[in-house]
């Protein structure tokens, strides 16, 4: 059987980008990404020893990162903060071209910048959707039904589509 | 960034959203976080129980050795057990959900528990401050009062710790309407 810091590991692999993901939805800087990204590893650290694989990994590891950024955010929400905003960062290593880089870098920045406007339930599906998650593990993560995550979904992305239009973003 | 709609559909978001991101950072040392952790709310538990233990012993000792003053060292003691009793069971009653518990599912137990603080500090010149009051009151005239500034400086001292208390009630009300807000999305309009 492997070892706590390899299932760790194993994991991390796989699926780190959820978490990271979900933190960068929840966060208002860089730094507060990083944070929380921390906070969700360590929380699931600690609850690994009590996993049996009754849920899929990502699935198991998405329902720990949304928990604790829906726990901490609102602690996060009340501090004053000089910092950057947490989306401006620099793209991928691989990224084809400084021009190409910077697009990307901006689009994506606007795309966090809108998602970080939504409530914070909605934030949470259309993260999940852009991971092109199914529904039913989006349900099996919030704790709705598949037909209720379409509903759901269908409007926050109405809403989002408003937000990504909305002047201020540029 | 082009919104979506029918001409740039949700996929072009999630093609910016898969290329665009960088990678995550390395964790942390999360054993010796974990560890920490653990250490910490292992001595916060110890603390407590030890400033129990404290109070009671010494209000016992003084009521074991002075006679006159065994009842009231015996409501002080009475009013420790049954605060540190309030606390414990409703620590029990409202406990958390599991880490990888369904948002809907910790959301609600995380409501739960504030909104349980919240009327613990609300109410607590009832349950808390009311019966250490009436100890040392009872304390004070076992030994000879009620002397006017003890009774005045234990009064001040309650209203002084209920007002914090409210304040603090205020604080976690907004995380508990909040709490709220998440469990009325998550049930509402689908």
């Amino acid at each position: 059987m492997p070892s706590l810091d390899d299932r760790f590991a194993q994991l991390l692999d796989a699926h780190a980008d959820v978490p990271w993901r979900i933190a960068g939805a929840y966060s208002r800087t860089a730094a507060d990404r990083e944070d929380l990204y921390q906070e969700m590893l360590l929380q699931t650290w600690r609850a690994l020893p009590a996993f049996r694989g009754d849920a899929a990994p990502r699935t198991w590891l998405t329902r720990i990162a949304l928990n604790v950024a829906l726990g901490t955010v609102r602690r996060r929400d009340a501090r004053p903060t000089a910092e950057a905003p947490a989306a401006v960062e620099a793209a991928p290593a691989d990224a084809p071209s400084p021009a190409d880089d910077a697009q990307r870098s901006d689009a994506l920045a606007r795309l966090y910048a809108a998602i970080r406007r939504l409530p914070e339930v909605d934030r949470a599906l259309v993260v999940l959707a852009l991971d092109e998650t199914p529904h039913a593990e989006i349900g099996d993560a919030l704790g709705l039904s598949a037909s209720n995550v379409g509903v759901r979904l269908h409007r926050a992305k109405k809403r989002l589509a408003t937000l990504l239009a909305d002047p201020v973003l540029s | 960034m082009t919104p979506f709609n029918d001409l740039h559909p949700f996929e072009d978001l999630q093609q910016a959203w898969e290329a665009g991101d960088p990678p995550p950072p390395p964790p942390a040392d999360l054993r010796e976080r974990a560890d920490h952790l653990d250490r910490a709310l292992r001595s916060r538990d110890r603390r407590e129980m030890t400033a129990v233990v404290a109070v009671a012993l010494f209000f016992v000792t003084i009521g074991a050795f002075f006679p006159s003053v065994r009842g009231a060292s015996l409501a002080v003691v009475g009013a420790t057990v049954w605060i540190v009793g309030v606390l414990v069971a409703v620590r029990r009653a409202f406990p958390s959900a599991a880490p990888s518990a369904p948002l809907r599912e910790a959301v609600a137990a995380q409501h739960r528990w504030l909104r349980a603080q919240v009327v613990l500090l609300r109410w607590s010149g009832l349950w808390y401050v009311l019966p250490v009051l009436a100890a040392l009151l009872a304390f004070d005239a076992a030994l000879g009062g009620p002397r006017p500034i003890l009774v005045l400086a234990f009064l001040g001292l309650g209203v002084t710790v209920v007002h914090l208390n409210w304040k603090a009630a205020d604080e976690l009300a907004a995380s508990r309407d909040a709490f709220a807000a998440h469990i009325h999305a998550l049930d509402s309009d689908a």
